[in-house]
């Protein structure tokens, strides 16, 4: 007995989706996501990558800088070293923060800026997420790259300390603190240049825009506080001091590690509540200013 | 006489009966619109059905502010916008349900299309996988192909109108908003995208409503029209009865005009010359046969036989160019 | 509604003559020769066909890299005193936002030494009918309102010759019909209108001829009907809407001058496909008496400039 042959067409017309759709949660992590491509030039071409490629390599060298010289001089010169006042976990943040802040005032706008001025800001408004939660998703990507930036060189002094230490069991058993110490800080200076570049960012109409102004606000609000401080009395320079934008997660370091860094001295008289509580007063307020921006936005 | 309140749209012609659509996806009720002392709607009251409504209007006719409020990007001032009989501003979920193509630029340029629609599926709320499925295939639907890893700004006008279309698509909405999706295209780009639209309805089975100044892309895909005009919906109802025919014929010979008009006199056929036709008014059953015989008579080439077609510009003519109807 | 064809003076307004442009390798326009005359004559194309650097030629923004281009013969390049006499209107202009409709107007007038710059600037905004946002600030100005007053800034000086690139950008229905009418109202009075724009529908209501450009060549020129007509290796479609399609269908077949003929179910029409459609005009009424067909509909499918266009770009 035969068959007649068969075949079959397969219809690759446009098809109803019937899977999940997964609410806020899931479109707030694509735009969490995207923030991350998006900042660190993923996706996007060579030229993309350049700038943030940079950064991370350039936040990096004063760590493997001090960790190279604190092994040789340990291997070298062991009786030097306790001479030496080598940087430690402490002092990172007050020499290599300025890296980190400009990271974020370069990358920061490109997370806010370039939706706006080509409306592709627009494609989001009409899905269903709230504006808020576009720009905490942004905030949160560029916090995350701030954070890892903020640890990776830490962790390459730790290793750089401790393999150059003679006894570098010893070294870790003794300096073990410093572990949840700098991560703490790393967190602070992450989200602090995260939500001060994110207020720029969110009011700048370009990038460039956006950058220049904190690099400004950085320098301006530092010399400002420098020349009025040297005038006046200690007592009320440590108030004046607070104004120094660049300084104030600086203070908040300082009372992690209970030690003074040399850079941000000026308002260190003033308690930790006073120091701490303005830290989160600029951070809040900053982010709300940034949610409230958006929250205002139509097509 | 107010067109705003729920009786039966006013319709200049025809018969009175007003049909709303079958499924109503959009509706507006008394929904009324203020910016400070500007009434940008006016408590208008209408229903968008599964099918392509056109939305018309002169400039600052209140239409950009009706689809904002479909939308749920603003609040009614007073009235209701519905989104299938929900209000988009309460929970911004049903917006998952809505396309929206907007008509200025609105695409990033580093980017492929491919990831960015990908992207923009999970932002609807798609799990990764399937977001990049999903993707692929409104691509190929909307006929980008090896382009679609080709980061978007180097891509042609047509090329980016396909990838806004896109997005508006990958998500499977019920209803997608269009404004101006012909604005820059040349005219073989226009009757694609034109072509793209009526396919989302016919084949795609998705809905739209299609703001647009030219009534040419209104007239070649939209069965319904709704317009509006200071705030307020001046007409509404299927595009047919906008563009029905009048009952003057029009008829278009190449030569021996005149000998036509004789023989059309000889049967008592009353015609009149109106630059390239010979038009005779009132025309039905046998008169078409003594009107095919006059040409057989007068041996005259015939290029065209139609009625006066009325057209969607006629709504906005204000001089009394456009015929009124026996 | 008909386009206006005034009689052509001996010397055409703009001559282009055997004119090519190339940027490096690419060569945007090629060969091109045509003759602009007073009334309204459409540049179309599909994008980057090259309208624009022909424009751009015209107006002496541009050099020509071959060929020669006269506007009423003169050279266009470094002519400044040529703009008196020319009204331009393209797509990316600049305009002062900050001014007022009036302002803009007006400075545009007095920019071209126009005497009595008020006085001119009011009868063009009254030309465009935006009198009465003339005094409020060009920043607050919708997209149509924006290309009226750029309109007006371009009538001013009472230019003979306009060139018009995609003007109606933004505008809505009612704009566009006033606009149209007051471009014929102008042709009438012996200006030249050059207009560019891609919504076929409305320039086959305002030109009397057409030059059409793919790829940087001149494909086509002159009166689309005519143009149509020369194109005899595309045959004519026509709709045919009869009491008894299939006799009629059956009795069309056997003359010559019908190369096919298809019914078509959904509205119980004939669309017949003639590469001689001249004869095939002439045979129908009689094919339809001879066998008592009544005929209550005959329509040319792609006798339109859309169809045309869509032709010349195929090929």
């Amino acid at each position: 007995m035969s068959e007649s042959p068969t075949g079959q067409v397969f219809d690759l017309g446009f098809s109803r989706y019937e899977g999940k759709r997964e609410g806020r949660r899931r479109s707030t992590l694509a735009v969490y996501k995207d923030g991350l491509r998006t900042a660190m030039g993923l996706g996007r071409g060579g030229k993309a990558k350049i700038l943030p490629w940079v950064f991370v390599s350039a936040s990096m060298i004063p760590a493997l800088i001090f960790a190279l010289i604190a092994g040789a001089v340990d291997r070298v010169a062991p009786d030097f070293s306790e001479e030496l006042d080598l940087p430690s976990h402490a002092d990172y943040y007050a020499i290599a923060g300025i890296i980190l802040f400009l990271f974020a005032a370069v990358v920061g706008p490109e997370l806010f800026c370039p939706d706006r001025s080509n409306r592709t800001i627009n494609l989001y408004l009409v899905r269903p997420l709230r504006p808020t939660n576009y720009a905490a998703a942004r905030w949160a990507s560029l916090v995350t790259i701030m954070t890892v930036v903020a640890w990776i060189p830490q962790l390459i002094l730790l290793l750089g300390l401790t393999l150059g230490a003679p006894k570098p069991g010893t070294y870790l058993a003794d300096h073990w603190t410093d572990i949840p110490r700098f991560l703490l800080a790393g967190i602070v200076i992450a989200v602090y240049v995260s939500t001060i570049a994110s207020l720029a960012a969110t009011f700048a109409k370009r990038r460039a825009y956006a950058a220049a102004f904190l690099v400004g606000l950085f320098i301006l609000t530092a010399a400002v506080v420098g020349s009025v401080g040297a005038a006046l009395s200690d007592d009320t320079t440590k108030w004046i001091a607070l104004l120094s934008v660049g300084d104030v997660p600086l203070y908040v370091n300082d009372l992690i590690f209970g030690e003074q860094t040399s850079n941000a001295e000026e308002a260190s008289p003033l308690p930790g509540v006073i120091l701490v509580g303005w830290f989160l007063i600029v951070v809040v307020a900053a982010g709300a200013l940034v949610l409230r921006r958006y929250r205002k936005l139509t097509l | 006489m107010d067109p705003a309140s729920t009786s039966p749209t006013r319709r200049t012609h025809g018969d009175d009966t007003y049909d709303p659509p079958v499924e109503t996806l959009l509706r507006a009720d008394k929904l009324t619109k203020r910016y400070g002392s500007v009434i940008a709607l006016d408590g208008v009251s209408f229903e968008i059905g599964g099918t392509i409504t056109g939305l018309l209007g002169p400039n600052g006719a209140g239409k950009s502010t009706a689809i904002k409020l479909f939308l749920g990007l603003t609040e009614p001032t007073s009235g209701r916008a519905e989104v299938l009989g929900q209000s988009p501003t309460q929970d911004e979920q049903i917006r998952a349900r809505l396309g929206y193509m907007p008509e200025h630029d609105c695409l990033p340029s580093a980017v492929n299309a491919a990831e960015f629609l990908k992207h923009m599926a999970e932002v609807s709320g798609l799990p990764p996988r399937h977001a990049r499925v999903r993707a692929a295939d409104t691509l190929r639907h909307v006929g980008l192909f090896e382009e679609r890893y080709r980061p978007i700004g180097g891509y042609s006008t047509g090329m980016k109108q396909r990838v806004k279309l896109a997005q508006a698509l990958v998500h499977d909405p019920v209803l997608v908003l269009l404004d101006e999706p012909t604005a820059g295209l040349d005219p073989s780009g226009r009757e694609e995208m034109l072509a793209l639209v009526r396919k989302t309805h016919s084949q795609f089975g998705i809905s739209l409503v299609m703001s647009s100044h030219l009534m040419g892309d209104v007239e070649r895909t939209c069965e319904r029209i709704l317009v509006l005009e200071n705030g307020r919906v001046v007409q509404q109802g299927e595009t047919a009865t906008f563009t029905e025919d009048y009952e003057t014929l029009y008829i278009e010979v190449t030569a021996r005009r005149s000998e036509l008009m004789a023989a059309l006199a000889a049967r008592q056929i009353d015609a009149r010359e109106d630059g390239a036709a010979v038009v005779v008014e009132d025309v039905a059953g046998e008169t078409y046969d003594h009107i095919r015989d006059a040409l057989v008579e007068a041996d005259a080439p015939l290029r065209r036989l139609a009625p006066r077609r009325r057209a969607l510009t006629d709504l906005f003519r204000t001089d009394d160019e456009s015929e009124k109807p026996a | 509604m008909s386009a206006v064809d005034v009689p052509s003076p001996a010397r055409a307004v703009i001559s282009v003559d055997g004119v090519s442009k190339w940027f490096g390798s690419i060569v945007a326009v090629s060969e091109v020769s045509f003759d602009i005359h007073p009334g309204i004559t459409g540049l179309l194309g599909p994008n980057g066909a090259g309208k624009t650097t022909l424009l751009r030629m015209m107006t002496g923004l541009a050099k020509v890299s071959q060929g020669e281009i006269r506007v009423f013969d003169e050279d266009p390049r470094d002519n400044p005193d040529l703009y008196a006499r020319i009204g331009i209107m393209v797509e990316h202009e600049a305009s002062y936002d900050f001014l007022s409709g009036r302002a803009f107007v007006e400075l545009a007038a007095r920019l071209r030494q126009v005497d009595n710059a008020s006085k001119a600037a009011q009868n063009a905004i009254e030309q465009v009918n935006l009198l009465d946002a003339a005094d409020r600030p060009v920043r607050g100005y919708s997209r149509g309102m924006r290309q009226r007053i750029r309109l007006a800034a371009t009538l001013v000086h009472e230019p003979e010759l306009l060139i018009l690139d995609e003007p109606l950008n933004g505008a809505d229905p009612r704009q566009r019909v006033e606009f149209q009418e007051l471009l014929l109202r102008l042709a009438e009075q012996g200006r030249t209108i050059l207009i560019s724009s891609h919504i076929l529908e409305e320039v086959e209501v305002l030109a009397s001829r057409v030059l059409l450009v793919v790829n940087g060549k001149l494909a086509a020129k002159g009166d689309f009907h005519a143009i149509r007509r020369a194109l005899d290796d595309r045959p004519y479609h026509v709709r045919i809407a009869c009491d008894r399609p299939r006799a009629l269908a059956a009795s069309l077949i056997g003359l010559d001058a019908v190369d096919s003929v298809q019914l078509d179910g959904d509205n119980d029409t004939l669309i017949v496909l003639s590469s001689n459609v001249g004869a095939l005009q002439a045979a129908l009424p009689r094919s339809a008496a001879e066998i008592s067909v009544r005929l209550t509909g005959v329509q040319p499918l792609d006798d339109s400039l859309e169809s045309v266009f869509g032709y010349l770009v195929e090929r």
